[in-house]
């Protein structure tokens, strides 16, 4: 081996250390131990932990924002352009919703959903200072990590879609869109951009990250789970059977609950409902009779429609059908 | 020439995982997956996760098999350069030039991106100034470790 080639090597040591060092840095920063993250069982709280919250990315590694780089542009068909930053959008009169996020893959029974306070401002006072020029009809989200979706106008200025900076009365994790994100109550999660940095007012009909995929998510099917008891896990006695429904920004007003697979049906009493935007929580108490032994839940929006009993996957607009689970009785 | 192309490969591995812990510029992979997966429609993407053991090990499997083909393409490129006879480094400097402009027009709309929040325009100027110096380094490494450089 003569020296060329000893220097070579020893660079080639040196540089493959370097990158080793820095993959590592980013595997410990990246998605891989959170994306897909569930809220489901036993310990469901009305109120998600903010590290309990579910988690659906895009990203390897998520965005880390620099709150004073961060700025957010309103752009396109507007005749008040507008670029502010983390300071004046925050220091405007900020107003708190408590509001449930699903994501559209959550499957029947499945834990991609979740409940949380935000804190922000309606959305409406930062487009309307914009003033939208006649004949624009949607509006298009821009984030820091590229993801961009969708809406309507109409949906945009209703008066429950907020720029949110805080979560559980703490300023937004990085998962989570810090410094600032869209909630969108009634739409399924994608739509509740994150990282947002522009929102441009728009008159055509361009498509976003998982719009053009093919996904439909602005509006959410009505869903209901059992939590407890678990499946296949055995009851013995009088037992309480509880878990969660949610119509997104429909409200629930009725939870019903079969304990024969769907023959005879019992409405369960609503614990928890503080408003039409979030998920309510039920409980009904059983005594466990003989053939009973496949539990069923279904619910009914806040408009008096039933949840769809047809099972579907959730591509593209959202899993419908209802949630089973079979448990043994012990006498 | 294999050392070499393992070098080049790792030297550009190495600049572009400076860059994205640094300057929240993309990694290669992020800037192709968020350029083409758009276009991919929803019924076949999710049975595709689905054949890799779903989207987490999806992305592991994006995340470090994107590292070795940045070392598989320093190797084609050290191959295809040591066959080279003449006005090697007029090849060499047109061919890197050509790289990163065809880069350039690919990727332009997911330039805009920028993990650490930069604006669009900063964050393509410097998504566009990242993947110049990954190309630039590309033909520098090959260039120098050819044996008869």
């Amino acid at each position: 081996m003569n020296r060329r080639d000893l220097v070579v090597g020893a660079a080639t040591g040196a540089l493959a250390l370097g990158s080793g060092g820095l993959a590592g840095v980013l595997h410990r920063r990246s998605t891989f131990g959170y994306d897909g993250l569930e809220v489901k069982g036993a310990g469901v709280e009305r109120i998600t932990p903010n590290d309990k919250f579910y988690v659906v990315t895009k990203n390897l590694i998520d965005p880390r924002v620099d709150r004073e780089r961060w700025r957010l542009r309103l752009s396109g068909l507007v005749e008040n352009p507008m670029t502010l930053d983390f300071g004046e959008v925050s220091n405007l009169k900020l107003v708190e919703q408590e509001t449930t996020l699903e994501c559209i893959s959550n499957g029947v029974g499945a834990g991609l959903i979740s409940n949380a306070v935000w804190r922000g401002i309606p959305l409406r006072e930062l487009i309307g200072e914009a003033r939208p020029e006649s004949g624009s009809r949607r509006v298009f989200f821009h984030a820091a990590d590229g993801f961009t979706h969708s809406t309507s106008l109409e949906k945009a200025l209703d008066p429950t879609t907020m720029l949110v900076f805080e979560m559980n009365g703490e300023p937004l994790p990085d998962r989570h869109g810090y410094p600032a994100r869209l909630i969108v109550p009634g739409a399924y999660g994608e739509l509740s951009v994150k990282w947002i940095d522009r929102i441009e007012v728009i008159d055509d009909d361009r498509e976003g990250y998982y719009e053009k995929q093919g996904w439909k998510a602005e509006r959410a099917h009505t869903m209901s789970r059992i939590d407890v008891p678990a499946k296949n896990g055995r009851v013995r006695g009088r037992t309480e059977i509880r878990g969660v429904a949610f119509a997104g920004d429909r409200g629930i007003s009725k939870v019903e609950v079969s304990t024969d697979g769907g023959d005879r049906w019992r409405g369960a009493r609503i614990d928890y409902h503080p408003s039409r935007l979030t998920w309510a929580h039920w409980s009904l108490m059983w005594s466990p009779a003989a053939g009973d032994g496949e539990l069923v839940v279904r619910a009914t929006d806040g408009q008096g429609k039933p949840q769809s009993t047809k099972k579907e996957s959730s591509v593209p607009d959202g899993a419908t059908g209802l949630h089973r689970v079979s448990v043994r009785v012990e006498t | 020439m294999k050392v070499g192309g393992v070098l080049a490969g790792l030297t550009v591995l190495l600049a572009s995982l400076v860059a994205r812990v640094a300057l929240g510029v993309p990694l290669p992979v992020e800037l192709i997956s968020d350029r083409f997966l758009p276009f991919v429609p929803v019924a076949a993407f999710v049975p595709s996760l689905g054949v890799v053991g779903g989207p987490v090990l999806a992305k592991e499997l994006a995340f470090y098999s994107s590292f070795l083909i940045l070392i598989g393409i320093g190797l084609s490129a050290a191959r295809g350069y040591a066959r080279l006879d003449r006005h090697r480094l007029p090849i060499l400097a047109g061919a890197a030039l050509a790289g990163w402009l065809l880069a350039l027009a690919v990727l332009w709309p997911a330039l805009a991106s920028n993990y650490h929040g930069l604006p669009p325009d900063s964050a393509r100027l410097l998504a566009a100034g990242t993947l110049a110096v990954l190309f630039a380094l590309l033909a520098g490494v090959l260039h120098v470790t050819r044996r008869d450089a």
